[in-house]
């Protein structure tokens, strides 16, 4: 028996299962009952470009892959035993996961862009020139939200350009701060004191990283992962890069987190989730403007200053 | 001009709790996508639906760039959300877990008709009945 069944893991041991099933919504659903974490489903409609393992699957049949977290080998050999009962499926493979190399494979394609009109983010492997008059950012891509090429993050960043490129904000509260975009951005345009929150330790590591590989130890930015509604004072300056759901929920604590006549900037919502979001911040905040990247959209509010 | 295509991926994932963990992870990572940004649109997408399985078909372009759409819950999703059911019956013919009424299966019926074969409901219903079956839960009346 191999020394995992006793050894204890600090990271999930996942054992990965393959079946053809006849019947796919049967199949999946069995699967989900076993406690797979997901299912990948691969029939004749899916594919990809020069990959060997999306092999043709026979007309009539899908290919079912999913994963388990197992504690031990035992804990393992009793759910393969499980899945070779699942009615219309066979087993084409069930073995232990070890592979890591998808959490690193996707950063060959992270290539040096635009992060806002003056801002160019890249990783730390690629020669890149910050643009004329502007800056560059650092980011080892991680398990944190916040490489730069998504929308709503871009969104922020422009705004981040403008208000900072505009006005003097002394400091600024970055909650759900991923790798630390954001607060790398806004010490780059002169916000002294900078506190990145997230809700777990992981994004935090990556965005330490960051924040060393943009030559900022020495500026003052924390990142922690101290609840919101724990954290002391207000800020001139919030930002906030969520969902929209989260924001909602939130909205008590961002609000009361802003000073009197500071700006809250939210971002990660839907075009359809701004009414929701309007409802839940509009009768405490004054919208200033909205900025939207199809189909993501920004806010801007200031607090009024009567609610000092 | 047209974003060439490289690859289309499905998958089947919980509502509003997409994460890096497998089969997310290996099944995008592994192709060049982004896996924070595809769990971030996910979750945004599918919040309100919260305690349901919801399948995903991802398209990923050439540039590694993703769009994705996502499809109503499978059947027997819905039909154990209905019923209260934690799983469905391994033995159908035998071992039965429930009783589904016309009501409730119209329900299912008309929530799944956008990825059905069929415009028509009752169809719909029979269908639907027809998954009930094969998970061990027996239809009250005739459909």
């Amino acid at each position: 028996m191999s020394e995992d069944t006793t050894s204890e893991h600090t990271e999930p041991v996942w054992w990965r299962a393959e079946l053809m099933a006849s019947n796919a919504e049967n199949g999946s659903n069995s699967l989900w009952d076993l406690g797979a974490g997901g299912v990948e489903v691969r029939d004749q409609e899916t594919f990809f470009d020069d990959s060997p393992e999306f092999t043709p699957v026979p007309e009539g049949l899908v290919r079912l892959i999913a994963y388990f977290e197992c504690e031990s080998e035992l804990a393992a050999h009793k759910l393969e035993q499980q899945l070779g009962l699942i009615p219309q499926t066979t087993i084409v493979d069930f073995a232990r996961f070890d592979d890591r190399s998808w959490e690193t494979k996707w950063h060959e394609f992270f290539k040096p862009r635009n992060l806002a009109p003056l801002t160019i983010v890249g990783p730390p492997w690629e020669e890149f020139d910050a643009p004329e008059g502007g800056r560059k950012i650092i980011i080892q891509p991680g398990m944190a939200f916040g490489t730069g090429t998504h929308e709503t993050t871009q969104l922020v960043s422009t705004k981040l350009e403008e208000l900072l490129g505009e006005r003097t904000f002394p400091a600024m509260l970055d909650v759900g701060c991923g790798s630390g975009i954001l607060s790398i951005l806004a010490a780059q345009l002169g916000v002294n004191s900078i506190l990145g929150l997230e809700i777990s330790e992981d994004p935090l590591e990556n965005a330490r990283e960051n924040q060393e590989l943009n030559a900022l130890v020495d500026h003052d930015i924390v990142f922690s992962t101290t609840p919101l509604a724990e954290v002391e004072g207000t800020y001139p300056l919030v930002v906030a890069n969520i969902i929209a759901p989260i924001l909602i929920a939130l909205s008590h604590d961002l609000i009361a987190h802003t000073n009197p006549g500071g700006t809250l900037v939210l971002s990660g919502i839907l075009a359809e989730q701004m009414d929701q979001i309007r409802d839940a911040f509009s009768p405490y905040m004054t919208e200033v403007n909205t900025h939207a990247l199809d189909p993501w959209h920004a806010i801007e509010y200031t607090k009024p200053e009567q609610d000092a | 001009m047209a974003k060439k295509v490289a690859g289309q991926i499905k998958l089947q994932v919980p509502a509003g709790k997409a994460n890096p963990a497998p089969p997310i992870g290996p099944a995008l990572g592994q192709h060049g996508v982004n896996i924070m940004e595809f769990c971030k649109q996910f979750n945004a997408r599918t919040q309100d639906q919260q305690g349901l399985i919801i399948p995903v078909v991802i398209t990923v372009y050439a540039d590694r760039s993703f769009d994705f759409i996502t499809k109503t819950p499978p059947a027997a999703v819905l039909i154990k959300k209905e019923l209260g059911l934690k799983s469905g019956s391994g033995v159908p013919n035998q071992n039965k877990v429930g009783v589904i009424t016309i009501d409730q299966l119209r329900s299912i019926a008309e929530t799944k008709l956008p990825d059905l074969n069929t415009d028509s409901v009752e169809n719909a219903i029979r269908i639907i009945a027809g998954t009930c079956r094969s998970m061990g839960v027996d239809v009250e009346g005739e459909v």
